[in-house]
């Protein structure tokens, strides 16, 4: 059984940088990066970018449920995923951002599941960035 | 597929096209340089850096400040107008054609017909979104003059605004088989005391890309889910000023 982990204050190597979300600055905390590790629950497949939930499972053996926003679907399409890549049941790692609000929220810039990692979207890719 | 692609990164907003990469630009049987293709977009969100401070007039700076209470138009769905349509992170296609250069827009499934047949602006359009646009050919470059534009788009997403007085010049150029520069000036005489012009590369899309569906105002969940926020896209701040306060940065 995968143990569930969360990072904070992980520094992401990812070189390009990413383009501010629409709502980025009112909504989540670019100090605080996070990498997460969980169960799917939900996709939700929806422009202008999608969400995923996902339920963490605490050292402690409690779980919590957190809802991450990603790239956009015409973008993730285009990198070879589908509504089907992230299924409920199955594993993700999510890095991102942690929202201001103190909710389990965050803003995803990268997915992984098993070897395959997408970025959720960055201004410098072809990708679309969070807020579109 | 494993690793997502790496790609370069985009070129900067400039105040004149750069140096061409010398790879051969594909011609029409007409000899025209041809701009056909499906191309790709990086997001500029400040059309304005190289040119900063822009020559508000008053009303210029009071709406540029404004924008920490609005909320970005195209965050309701609503079509982000000229230039903005050229700066997104979706791709469009070009189809030039001997009398008209179609543009077909993949983000909110848009779309502009650009006439280069020497007519005019059209005497009975109510003023729209994404204007009264005609084009020329000016040997390989396409010059577009768009005129009758609302005031309700915006430039881009760092909230640079224009009135309804607005009258943008666009200069399309393929520079290369894989580079399109762009350029677009600003006259807007009740905004800025004189014009302004930036421009940027556009790549062209890997070989495999189509045009895909943007349904914006369908399943929408920035719109139905109460996402929407005050403020210019790019999280820059106003302090009532000419230049805006910078986004928090990121690590």
């Amino acid at each position: 059984m995968r143990f569930a982990s969360i990072v904070l204050g992980l520094s992401l190597t990812v070189a390009a940088p990413l383009s501010a979300h629409h709502s980025f600055a009112a909504e989540f905390d670019a100090s605080k990066p996070v990498t997460l590790q969980g169960i799917v629950t939900k996709v939700e497949w929806r422009n202008p970018h999608i969400w995923v939930y996902f339920d963490v499972k605490n050292p402690d053996g409690s779980v919590t449920a957190w809802q991450c926003e990603g790239g956009a679907p015409n973008a993730l399409t285009r990198q070879g995923w589908s509504k089907g890549t992230l299924e409920s049941g199955g594993p993700l790692t999510v890095e991102g951002y942690l929202a201001k609000d103190g909710s389990k929220t965050c803003n995803a810039r990268s997915w992984k599941v098993g070897d395959r990692t997408v970025l959720a979207g960055s201004s410098n890719e072809a990708a679309a960035p969070a807020s579109r | 597929m494993g690793q997502v692609g790496a790609q370069p990164p985009p070129s900067p907003v400039l105040t004149q096209m750069p140096k061409p990469n010398g790879t051969p630009v594909p011609r029409t049987p007409e000899g025209r340089a041809n701009l056909s293709g499906v191309w790709n977009k990086a997001i500029h969100q400040n059309t304005s850096k190289p040119v900063e401070p822009l020559p508000f007039t008053p009303a210029g700076l009071k709406a540029f400040n404004d924008v920490a209470r609005l909320v970005d138009p195209t965050s309701r769905c609503i079509l982000p107008g000229v230039p903005r349509v050229n700066n997104s992170p979706y791709p469009f296609q070009i189809v030039q054609l001997p009398d008209k250069v179609i543009f077909v827009y993949e983000y909110m499934h848009n779309f502009r017909v650009i006439y280069t047949d020497a007519r005019g602006h059209r005497a009975n359009w109510e003023p729209s979104l994404m204007g009264d646009s005609i084009g020329r050919w000016e040997g390989d470059t396409l010059v577009i003059d768009t005129v009758n534009l609302t005031d309700r788009t915006w430039l881009d997403d760092h909230g640079n605004r224009h009135s309804d007085a607005l009258h943008v010049t666009e200069r399309w150029h393929r520079m290369s088989a894989d580079e399109l520069w762009y350029e677009a000036t600003i006259d807007d005489p009740k905004f800025y005391t004189r014009p302004w012009t930036t421009g940027w590369v556009i790549p062209l899309a890997p070989s495999d890309w189509e045009i895909m569906e943007y349904a914006c105002t369908d399943n929408n969940k920035d719109l139905y889910d109460g996402h929407l926020q005050p403020g210019s896209l790019d999280g820059s701040g106003r302090d009532g000023t000419a230049i805006a306060t910078p986004a928090p940065p990121r690590l």
